[in-house]
């Protein structure tokens, strides 16, 4: 059906361009394409979500806004991705048209490699208003996994309902709609997203990451250091990342026998949990919840859990739902007024 | 060079030398008490916890390092003044300081062999008197005692200014010997130092009151006061109810007397706290038992903000300088500071109660009116030539140590060179030769505070060849040997510098080519003001606008410029208008665009385009005269009543008034006006113009559509602005003056209008270093992802994203070396070098040992 | 009940023109406060990466404090807002990992509190005195099991 729209709006003209999902023999890519006989080539909802859509559209407009009228089909989380990278100057949303649309979820991408699953299977679940067990962890407790008004132009409805519906979620998607001759529809997805809050909310409490430096120790024991969280973080755009300064973290021999002498020996290499401290300083305000650090992650170290909770708490202090507000992001902005819990040793009280 | 005399011990005579020595001329300043501030003059006593006072000494004597023209003379008293404009001659009489506060190092030896009062003061070695000066010379190692022998000088200068200092009145005066009654100043003494809390607030029973009432007596009986007393009191109103919501607050005046957007805004903030605001024709005190009953309301505390009082010593001055006075105040030529003898100006509290922000804008806008009588100034500046040595990867570092700074600490740095030296200050060629000698590339001196001798330190590693960005000041005295510190502090310190200057980066401090030229925007009469200032100095002053306003008729509140008749007040506009125009360029269209940034502006018009180092905003408004109201706010949160109250007493008229109806010298003798409601009997409308300029420059208007300048975001700056950084810098090289800020008196609008033009020459020299010096934050273009997170935390705005390549860039000239981009880049690309990662991790490892 | 008594390591960034101002006026009037703080003078709170604060902790500092004007006094305008927002970070990051956020401080200090300012380094050097020593400088090391 997504194929016909897009065959469609390349015939119209309202299209130059799309961007979507491709299957390739293990897994899925991302894929450009600029002719409607191309379209073929793709798979507009595919069971597994190997980078971040969003990611790619950096890419792709980050120097230059995009020159021909894109059509990008995003996943829910994907299309919040894109919404943050705006306001980082990340992504130049002239010209862009993103659909995103109900979501079953994705698999991850080392278990479909091995058991592979067909998209079918996982759709079937959410027309039921249901959801498939074989999905990632970071899918199952998804915060929003339907099209918001505001984030993207056009929804495509799924849950609860055998013929799929698409609905405009900007006065651009309206536009779009209306120039496809489509009828906006609806479908009630309201419980199918009370149920993922609810399964969210028990899901804070029961991994959160405890015990301080122990807890998180023990939680990244596996880590190897790789980085390859940050590289697939869509959020972690810097072009050379702070912790991969090697004239911060060069130091003479001297200094690391004095941190085996202070410290009763050292690990190497060094720097590990500071690293994941210093991303979630860093980007903790603005994690969309994708998941990926988690995928990316060759140990299977759960990251979601350290990186979806934690942003949590801290998008919690500045009120504020990245790729959902149009509020600025909490590092580019302050108030004259806010925060006295933090002034002072309890509280702005002592 | 110029030669003038400055008397006076005030915020405005201080700015006035500082400005004055920049400008190129020579200051002789008479400085009156034993040292810079002893005088307790209006900031003292209405803001004792500030330490704007502290700040404005400090751009006293940077100004005085950098230009060497500034001369100042100790408990100096003039006795006479002969000749006139151009050539004085003046008498004084002085006393030396019986220790040179610019000689003492604050080593302390006097404390132990003589009798010293000491005073502690921040940013310097604190203040000694010493009784018995005589017996004590030989104690000091830097010369600073001295034998206090009075000593009469004569003097040659060509102008003469006269700023003698503010006094309050007794409180008895407002309200007998009640009790439970305090004058504001010792009520904010309390918490001096301490910190506003609770556990300091005590009256004077020593209970701890629950209801404090503020009262502010300006206006009563002809009791004097400026906006100041408001918007001190409301300040601290305000700190009461932050530091305990549930304390009753009460202020009890006879007007609101707040002027302009963020003053207006205070008390708006006031009544939404829940402070209670009473305005009373007079005061009604009475005991109640263990409280005080004020005008009905009880409260436990009165605390009482004292106008001014006319000093005896005005009377004496005035009299040796041969100047008329009103009312104790000095008389001025109409929309001037001069007084009636030529060449000699009054200045400040002087000239009429002012407050703080005003005393800084007179002390700046001093400058071009009394340069009629000055020789032509000297802006040589003094640089030298120096072979740096550029060595960014083999550092050997020195370590100095000035055992001063380090009594009873056992000094034991990584270093391969270490040299111990009693007081480094004070053997400067030694220092400069075993740098030299040592071959060491960085340097690490483990001394005084930075605010004492660290300029010094540095420019003696400087003239060894070794760049201040290779020299890390560590403050032993101050921050270890003083305040109970051990050796294991002091070498965790030392050794952390040691880290760090082995990391440092030489940086070069980026200099901006300067367009020589102004362009006034409007045609307000501070345009015609500013340009009349600027044509001898800049040789391009252009003034776009398609017309200029007609002069409007809220002249003053000083007896010449109040008395004015309308045909004077047109004569002299008229006369000011013709002498601008025929020199100036008048470009007849409005401005479409302004690009760029200080030092170079692109200014367009319909069919032109100027070059222009500076912009001075002064769009003037449209003057509507309706009733016989005294309006307070129209519309915004912009305080119209200082023009309506002159507006009522020059014609003479039966008015009515809403918040405020007299200020100032008007107090005296205030317009006749009863509380009611009407239409306004003047009310400036702001141009439509500034809403397009807002929009280009990216300024903020308020809600009328006035300008925001020198007061944001600060809710009460209008005082202090960025006052303790130049305020030159802070403005990014765009002022606005006169009715683009804000409805003012002629006499303000000389004020604003001399205020942009002088800082504006300031400004335009042949380039521009950035005011960050090694500071000055820089971009790593191969890390920088074009994010515009940095962009977001300059308050300068001195970052943008660059279209072309998508990485931010500095604005060299606007850079301030705060550095909050570096913390806010994610990845490191926005770097300022003294706190790159690098060198702040090297430097943590060792300072935690 | 520990028999020796424990001295913290505490590293102080304060900013040039408040809080080291009022270090300075603390030192001139020789007002004693415990030799544990590291003072590190920087140009204004917000240079302060929260970063170097987390790395001054690994290092083997017990606590830090950020040092700035009061709200509204900022030389830099709204350097000390930005600082806060920075601090809040840092405090919520370590709160939910179940660190001891008390170990970071944000202290507003004017330049004129000298008193103020060796009245808090007195209370905080207290304050972590009695929490015993910090076992985040074990962070990435095989030290500090038998801590707590």
């Amino acid at each position: 059906m997504l194929k016909k729209l897009m065959v469609d709006a390349f015939e119209k003209g309202l299209i130059e361009a799309v961007m979507a999902p491709a299957a390739t023999k293990d897994s899925y890519t991302y894929a450009l394409i600029t002719k409607k006989e191309d379209v073929d080539k793709l798979t507009p909802i595919a069971p597994v979500m190997q980078w971040n859509g969003a990611d790619m559209l950096r890419r792709i407009t980050r120097l230059k806004k995009s020159e021909r009228k894109l059509l990008a089909i995003l996943r829910p989380c994907e299309a919040r991705t894109y919404k943050e990278l705006v306001k980082f100057n990340q992504v130049n949303p002239e010209n862009i048209i993103v659909l995103s649309y109900d979501c079953p979820g994705t698999i991850h991408a080392r278990t479909y490699k091995y058991q592979p699953t067909g998209i079918d299977e996982l759709i079937a679940e959410i027309k039921k208003g249901g959801k498939s067990n074989k999905i990632r962890e970071a899918c199952k407790v998804c915060e929003y996994p339907t099209p918001i008004p505001n984030v993207g132009d056009i929804g495509l409805g799924l849950v609860n309902t055998d013929s799929p519906v698409f609905f405009a979620l900007s006065d651009k998607g309206k536009e779009f709609l209306k120039a496809m001759g489509i009828e906006e529809g609806s479908r009630n997805a309201d419980e199918w997203i009370a149920m993922h809050r609810k399964i969210r909310e028990e899901w804070y409490e029961k991994e959160r990451i405890r015990g301080g430096r122990k807890g998180l120790e023990e939680f990244l024991s596996s880590c190897l250091n790789c980085h390859n969280c940050k590289n697939m973080c869509p959020i972690c755009f810097c072009k050379e990342c702070f912790f991969e300064d090697r004239t911060v973290f060069d130091y003479e021999s001297t200094k690391f026998f004095n941190w085996a002498d202070d410290k009763d020996g050292i690990r190497l290499p060094t720097d590990k949990a500071l690293f994941h401290i210093g991303r979630l300083i860093h980007m903790g305000t603005s994690c969309i919840g994708c998941g990926l650090c988690q995928q990316a992650c060759p140990m299977d170290i759960p990251l979601y859990r350290l990186f979806g909770i934690v942003g949590n708490e801290l998008q919690k202090v500045f009120d504020y739902k990245p790729g959902v507000d149009d509020a600025i992001p909490p590092v580019m902005d302050f108030r004259e007024d806010e925060l006295h819990e933090f002034e002072g040793l309890l509280g702005g009280e002592e | 060079m110029g030669k003038v005399l400055i008397y006076g011990t005030s915020l405005a005579s201080y700015r006035a030398a500082a400005n004055f020595a920049r400008a190129g001329h020579k200051v002789i300043l008479l400085n009156r008490g034993e040292f810079i501030w002893h005088k307790f003059t209006q900031m003292q006593w209405q803001m004792p916890r500030d330490i704007i006072n502290g700040y404005s000494k400090g751009l006293l004597l940077e100004t005085m390092n950098k230009t060497g023209n500034i001369e100042v003379y100790h408990n100096a008293e003039i006795t006479k003044i002969d000749g006139g404009a151009g050539n004085f001659k003046v008498k004084f009489r002085h006393r030396p300081q019986s220790v040179n506060e610019f000689r003492c190092i604050g080593c302390d030896l006097c404390h132990e062999k003589c009798d010293v009062k000491f005073i502690p003061m921040p940013l310097g070695p604190g203040m000694r008197i010493i009784k018995n000066a005589e017996e004590c010379v030989e104690v000091c190692p830097a010369g600073a005692i001295q034998v206090p022998r009075e000593e009469d000088i004569e003097v040659n200068v060509e102008a003469v200014v006269l700023s003698p200092e503010y006094e309050p009145e007794g409180i008895e005066k407002y309200v007998g010997d009640a009790k439970h009654v305090m004058s504001f100043r010792d009520f904010a003494w309390m918490f001096r130092g301490k910190g506003v809390d609770k556990k300091f607030l005590k009256r004077d029973d020593g209970k701890t009151p629950n209801s404090i009432g503020f009262f502010i007596p300006a206006g009563m009986d002809g009791w004097l006061g400026s906006y100041e007393e408001f918007v001190i009191v409301f300040r601290e109103a305000l700190n009461m109810k932050e530091m305990d919501p549930g304390l009753d607050v009460h202020i009890f005046c006879k007007e609101i007397r707040l002027y302009g957007h963020n003053q207006m805004a205070l008390y708006e903030k006031a009544l939404d706290k829940g402070i209670q605001v009473h305005t009373i024709e007079s005061l009604d005190l009475k005991e109640d038992g263990d409280n005080l009953v004020v005008n009905g309301v009880s409260v436990d505390l009165l605390v009482v903000m004292p106008g001014q009082k006319i000093p005896e010593d005005w009377k004496k001055i005035a009299e040796i300088a041969g100047i008329e006075t009103e009312h104790g105040f000095a008389v001025t030529k109409p929309f001037t500071l001069e007084t009636t003898r030529d060449g000699i100006f009054a200045l400040g509290e002087f000239v009429k109660p002012v407050g703080s922000t005003e005393a800084i804008y007179q002390g700046t806008a001093i400058v071009p009116q009394a340069e009629r009588y000055l020789s032509k100034p000297d802006m040589e500046e003094r640089s030298e030539n120096i072979q740096w040595k550029r060595e960014d990867f083999n550092p050997k570092v020195g370590v100095f140590i000035c055992e001063c700074a380090s009594k009873g600490l056992e000094i034991n740095v990584n270093s391969d060179f270490v040299f111990r030296r009693d007081y480094l200050c004070l053997h400067p060629q030694e220092i400069v030769e075993e740098i030299k000698k040592s071959g060491v590339n960085r340097v690490v001196f483990g001394a005084c505070s930075p605010a004492l001798r660290g300029a010094m330190l540095e420019m003696l590693a400087s003239k060894a060849g070794i760049h201040p960005s290779y020299v890390e000041l560590v403050q032993l005295r101050e921050y270890v040997s003083r305040v109970g510190g051990d050796s294991r502090k002091a070498n965790a310190m030392l050794n952390a510098a040691v880290e760090k200057v082995k990391v440092n980066y030489l940086v070069d401090v980026p200099k901006t080519a300067v367009t020589n030229g102004i362009a006034i925007i409007g045609g307000g009469l501070s345009s015609l003001i500013a340009a009349d200032y600027l044509l001898d100095k800049v040789p391009m002053v252009y003034i776009v606008t398609r017309e200029f306003d007609d002069v409007h008729m809220a002249t003053g509140v000083k007896g010449n410029a109040l008395n004015m008749s309308e045909e004077e007040v047109k004569e002299w506009y008229n006369t000011l208008k013709e002498r601008v125009l025929k020199r100036a360029n008048w470009i007849k269209e409005d401005v479409v665009d302004i690009g760029g940034h200080l030092g170079n502006f692109i200014i367009k018009t319909d069919s032109n385009e100027i070059k222009a180092g500076v912009v001075i905003i002064a769009t003037g408004g449209e003057i509507v005269e309706e009733g016989n109201h005294i309006p307070s706010v129209i519309g915004g949160k912009t305080q119209h009543a200082s023009m309506g109250a002159i507006y009522a007493k020059r014609k003479g008229v039966k008015a009515t008034y809403d918040l405020m109806k007299s200020y100032s010298l008007l107090d005296i003798a205030p317009p006749d006006a009863e509380r009611g409601e009407g239409k306004p009997i003047i009310q400036v409308k702001p141009k439509e113009i500034n809403k397009r300029i807002a929009e280009i420059l990216g300024m903020r208007l308020d809600e009328e559509g006035f300008f925001f300048f020198a007061e944001e975001p600060r809710e009460w700056v209008e005082r202090a602005g960025i006052q303790f950084m130049l305020f030159e810098d802070a403005f990014g090289g765009i002022f606005v003056a006169g009715l683009a800020h804000r409805p003012m008196s002629i006499e303000e609008e000389t004020y604003e209008a001399g205020f942009a033009a002088q800082s504006a020459t300031y400004l335009l020299r042949d380039s521009l270093p950035s005011p960050a010096g090694k500071f000055v934050s820089v971009t790593n273009p191969r890390r920088c992802a074009g994010c515009g997170i940095c962009v977001d935390a300059c308050f300068a705005g001195a970052r943008y994203i660059d279209e072309e390549d998508k990485i931010a860039k500095v604005r060299t000239a606007l850079c301030v070396g705060c550095a909050a981009c570096a913390n806010a880049c994610p990845s490191g690309a926005a770097i300022v070098m003294p706190y790159n990662p690098n060198g702040v991790f090297k430097m943590l490892k060792e300072v935690v040992k | 009940m520990k028999e020796k008594k424990f001295e913290p390591v505490i590293v102080g960034f304060f900013c040039n023109w408040c809080t080291s101002a009022a270090a300075d006026l603390a030192g001139t009037s020789r007002l004693h406060y415990p030799p544990n703080i590291r003072p590190i003078r920087v140009m204004c709170s917000s240079t302060v990466d929260p970063v170097y604060m987390i790395r001054a902790l690994q290092e083997g500092a017990d606590a830090t404090i950020l040092g700035g004007c009061h709200p509204g006094d900022c030389h830099y305008i709204t350097g000390n807002y930005k600082a806060r927002r920075r601090i809040a970070i840092v405090k919520t990051v370590l709160k939910s990992l179940e660190f001891d956020d008390d170990r970071v401080l944000l202290e507003w200090i004017s330049g004129s509190e000298g008193p103020k300012f060796a009245r808090v380094m007195n209370e905080y050097t207290e304050y972590i005195r009695n929490k015993g020593p910090s076992d985040f400088k074990y962070l990435d090391s095989l030290g500090g099991e038998e801590v707590e």
